[in-house]
């Protein structure tokens, strides 16, 4: 074992609940401390935010989590590298679809395979779908967390058709557990028929909706008047409090995973003869306010739908699995039943006492998912499963920074600011 | 015996009459549901369930303490403004019914624009002092 | 004895009889259109969002028999209504611990009774001839013409005023009984907020009683009908602009519904009210919805008048005539509401300290020198429609131009607080770390290991 894990010290208690909060505060005689969470329409899941009041002014915020804590990390030392992807699409269940796609890049790090151009191609254009996706609630939620319903099932109902297509090419729409070691799941069904899905959705549906949101929000004196001067981080701050994704862009800090570590389409010469990577520009917006992270997304989206645009007409034929040497991916089934190769083959990968043969090593793979850098670090001692699986989720960093975004604001405004960040508990607890 | 057969044409406040009907009924509605209801919903009690809601937490500390509002300067502020307009609706009244434009309509209109100039005073005044900015 | 007791009270004068007929009558049908106004917000909503809104629940009860007979057929949704009534009767009636039972109690009446008598002297169908009723050799009620409403008041506006500026106290009560710490905020954020929309509202009401001279409704809806006349809105139209947002903000309808923000407060004032209780405030909410907008008709929409229409003319005082000047009336307060409900679901909620500032930043000094252009225009003799029509476009343009010139204060700044990590009072120091040792007190809640009683 790489690593021994050393107890919590005796007598520290982390019962959240023995905290006395007004104890050792500056006590103006008139301040409350009040429950944010974890039980509130608000706090999108089960966050739990104590504030202390002055006022309406928050005085001292105090974020806690942990209420919807789960042990995934755990799982994924049960779990192999194939199965464990179940459970990465419940971490960011608004884009579940771009953690198998990272977990599967991390994973594929480790054991130094290349997967085929046609994969790279699906996994490019599901991974920016799933953008879309992210992004598409998290502008409709700041519409919603400031009392406009409506902006948000605007937004919402193109969700649907996302999950439609996701649907089409996994059979399942909310957590698709697309991706395997070296490949898809498997291939497309048809097509002919996911071009035309996804070609009505960035074609038609999702620029409608941008239309929609837009005209409801974008440009509305109540909800520029709420968000703009809200929640502001510096460029400087957010770099030493190492934000990432629409939080950190939205101050000016020029990093995209997609152009400073490219992987899949969006490096060069990804299908092996010189293919250019995708054409696209990152949108930095230099206020760092709740306002400027909300026209990021948007932005974004817009850019996410260009990418989608380039690579959908030209998915290359091809298999989608990679066969490195054989080891990785399941055989097909004509092969298990025909050829006593692929009959061992697929009881080596089947077998839970049997697997892969990872070297034993340790890999981090992360890319730009819509809420930032999601990265996996894997430590491998050879088996099957990874022994530590551990993920770097970006809601969990980047909700680091709630207290200093909130205080001195107003509580109306801690909806604002949760919005903008767009926590996802799921990914924050794991 | 009062000459006039009705006592209640005799006041003007016949027309109140109505009114005091109405808010008869509106109190007995209310009450009624409010009695009603605790008859017929189902009655449980218990320690978690009594606590007062506090996003599922226990509540840390009471509801009932000093607390900064922010704007009892604002209630005051408020009091001079209704009363303004209170004593500007008699004033209406009779301004659109004299001659305006006579000799009495000027004198009519100035003292009000004097008036309004003293609520205009301090509302500058509450304006430089900074009650209008609510934070 | 008796004859000389019945001699004191007969004959009724007409107006009372009248106008407790009509008030009985429309109270029933305010609080029976109701939930036909929940169906149509929710319906609205719905296909403002691209939804279906409710669509199944019928009147079949669960019965399996009525089943049969509607064959699942839904009424388009209609009992759906008539459903959430029924539950909210069925439901327990909760008082949390530390509430004062008796505020608790008496909030959600306090809601409800000055919604339900404030729409008294609003004059829904004009004039009625009324014969003589004689019963038995007594005269009951004597022969008179008479006004269709409740209470013929000559202060008809003040009673208005007065009864809105009541409308607060349950809501702050209900949120302070309530001993949450959401529910206060409510109904702190409602009594400021509807305070400071109470005058801006009076003065743009003033500017009406300025032109019509009188604070009697019937003489302004009479004002705004016959040859050279028009609605008031048209006359004035920033005033109306002004009445139109005051009304939204004193029936805490959004994008004023800051006291029950349910983003941010959850429930707001009735985060802690279930059953009927919570059903009254529902109740007073729209009842108060019904009264501001048949006010608002009453002042800038010609009342029960239509154009063109001989019989809703207050010349008509046939029975024909009132009901089709009623009918008129309620559909342009349907109308109305149904706006309300259109504002409500296109725009986000103003945040409380903006709606204060609103208040008092803009509508006041705007309503304010309305107020004074009327008064002058008076004095001078201007007083046709299309004269103060212009006054009021002349002024909402040159308020445009100014108004980015005007001092205004950063509302969205951080503002500096004692103890505050990172937003300190200069030159205090700033403490980052845990500043209290974790779990080394005891538990805040004193009898932690009692466990679950349950009563009855």
């Amino acid at each position: 074992m790489p690593y021994t894990l050393k107890p919590l010290r005796d007598g520290y208690d982390t019962d959240v609940e023995s905290i006395d909060y007004l104890k050792g505060h500056v006590d103006t005689g008139d301040r409350w401390t009040l429950n944010f969470g974890p039980q509130h329409p608000a706090t999108h899941t089960t966050l739990r935010l104590v504030l202390e009041l002055d006022g309406e002014r928050v005085a001292r915020c105090t974020p806690h989590i942990g209420y919807l804590h789960s042990g995934f990390e755990k799982l994924g030392e049960a779990l192999d590298y194939n199965q464990y992807v179940t459970i990465v699409s419940r971490m960011d269940y608004l884009s579940p679809i771009a953690n198998d796609i990272v977990w599967h890049h991390a994973v594929e790090k480790l054991f130094g395979i290349d997967i085929t151009p046609r994969c790279k191609v699906l996994r490019t254009i599901m991974f920016e779908i799933a953008r879309i996706q992210n992004h598409l609630l998290c502008t409709g939620a700041a519409a919603l967390d400031l009392g406009g319903f409506t902006g948000f099932l605007y937004a919402f109902n193109v969700r649907e058709k996302i999950y439609d297509i996701v649907d089409y090419i996994s059979g399942q729409r909310f957590h698709p557990d697309w991706t395997r070691v070296g490949g898809l799941m498997k291939d497309l069904p048809n097509d002919d028929t996911f071009r035309k899905m996804v070609r009505t959705l960035i074609d038609k549906e999702v620029p409608q909706a941008l239309k929609d949101l837009e005209a409801l929000v974008l440009r509305n004196k109540i909800f520029i008047d709420r968000t703009a001067g809200i929640g502001q981080i510096s460029k400087e701050e957010a770099i030493a409090w190492s934000l990432s994704g629409p939080m950190a862009r939205a101050s000016g800090v020029v990093r995209d995973l997609r152009k400073d570590e490219p992987c899949l389409c969006y490096a060069d010469n990804w299908d092996g003869q010189g293919a250019e990577a995708v054409k696209f520009v990152v949108p930095v917006h230099t206020d760092g306010d709740v306002y400027a992270r909300f026209h990021v997304r948007l932005e974004e989206i817009r850019q996410s739908l260009k990418i989608v645009d380039q690579l959908i007409d030209k998915i290359p034929s091809g298999p989608v699995d990679t066969f490195a040497d054989g080891k990785f991916v399941k055989p097909k089934k004509a092969e298990v039943y025909g050829s006593i190769e692929g009959l061992i083959q697929h009881f080596e990968l089947v077998m839970t006492n049997r697997g892969w043969k990872a070297p034993i090593a340790e890999a981090y793979g992360c890319m730009e998912t819509a809420n930032g850098e999601l990265g996996y670090f894997i430590v491998s001692d050879g088996g099957p499963r990874s022994w530590r699986a551990r993920t770097r989720p970006p809601c969990f960093i980047n909700y680091s920074v709630m207290a200093k975004l909130t205080e001195g604001h107003m509580l109306a405004d801690i909806v604002a600011v949760l919005g903008s960040i767009n926590v996802v508990a799921a990914e924050l607890d794991r | 015996m009062p000459t006039d057969p009705c006592i209640l044409a005799a006041t003007p406040l016949e027309n109140y009459f109505p009114v005091f009907v109405l808010l008869m009924m509106a109190i007995g509605f209310a009450f009624a549901n409010v009695v009603l209801t605790r008859f017929i919903g189902p009655m449980r009690s218990g320690r978690t369930k009594d606590e007062t809601y506090e996003s599922g937490m226990t509540p840390i500390g009471t509801a009932r303490k000093r607390f900064n509002v922010r704007f009892y300067i604002l209630a005051m502020t408020f009091l001079v403004f209704d009363v303004e307009v209170i004593f500007l609706y008699p004033w209406a009244t009779t301004f659109a019914n004299i001659d305006p434009s006579g000799e009495q309509g000027a004198v009519f209109l100035g003292r009000v624009l004097f008036f309004m100039a003293t609520t205009v005073i301090a509302y500058v005044y509450g304006y430089r002092k900074g009650i209008f900015r609510f934070d | 004895m008796l004859d000389a007791v019945l001699d004191r009270i007969f004959p009724l004068s007409p107006q009372v009889f009248v106008g407790i007929i009509t008030g009985v009558v429309a109270l029933n049908a305010i609080v029976g259109t109701i939930p036909l106004l929940i169906y149509f917000e929710r319906k609205i909503s719905a296909y403002i969002q691209d939804r279906l809104g409710p669509n199944r629940v019928g009147f079949d009860l669960g019965l399996p028999i009525l089943q049969k007979l509607f064959r699942g057929f839904g009424f388009w949704g209609l009992g759906q209504s008539a459903a959430d009534g029924l539950k909210f009767v069925l439901k327990e009636d909760f008082t949390p611990r530390g509430a004062d039972k008796f505020l608790f109690s008496l909030a959600p009446a306090a809601a409800v009774v000055p919604a339900m008598i404030g729409w008294a002297v609003i004059p829904w169908g004009g004039a009625l001839e009324v014969g003589s009723i004689v019963l038995g050799g007594r005269e009951l009620v004597a022969a008179g013409t008479v006004q269709v409403m409740a209470a013929n008041i000559n202060a008809g506006f003040m009673y208005l005023l007065a009864i809105a500026a009541l409308g607060v106290y349950g809501v702050t009560l209900g949120g302070w009984a309530s001993n949450n710490k959401f529910s206060f905020l409510g109904g702190l954020r409602a009594s400021a907020g509807m305070i400071s929309y109470e005058i801006p509202m009076g003065l743009s009401i003033l500017v009406i009683v300025l032109m019509a001279g009188s604070v009697r409704p019937t003489s302004i809806v009479e004002q705004q009908i016959g040859d050279g006349a028009v609605w008031f809105i048209l006359a004035h139209p920033l005033a109306a602009l002004l009445m139109y947002t005051c009304i939204l903000a004193e029936c805490n309808r959004a994008p004023f519904d800051n006291a029950e923000a349910e983003q941010e407060l959850v429930g707001g004032f009735h985060t802690e009210y279930s059953a009927m209780r919570f059903a009254l405030f529902f109740l007073a909410e729209y009842t108060h919805m019904i009264a501001g907008s048949a006010f608002f008709v009453m002042l800038f929409l010609g009342g029960y008048h239509l154009p063109g229409v001989a019989l809703t003319t207050p010349e008509e005082t046939g029975l024909l005539a009132v009901l089709a000047k009623f009918v008129v009336f309620f559909t342009k307060v349907v109308l109305s509401i149904c706006f309300m409900m259109l504002v409500r679901w296109t725009i986000p909620r103003i945040r409380y300290d903006q709606v204060l500032k609103l208040a008092w930043q803009t509508l006041i000094p705007v309503s304010m020198v309305l107020v004074v252009s009327t008064s002058v225009m008076v004095y001078l003799g201007r007083t046709l429609w299309w004269q103060t029509a212009v006054m009021n476009l002349a002024l909402s343009l040159a308020l445009m131009v100014i108004w980015p010139y005007l001092p205004r204060a950063d509302v969205n700044r951080r503002v500096p607080l004692a103890g505050s990590r990172f937003s300190p009072l200069p030159g205090e120091a700033v403490r980052t770390g845990v500043s209290n040792p974790v779990a080394l007190t005891d538990n805040p809640m004193p009898d932690k290991n009692q466990g679950l009683v349950s009563v009855h």
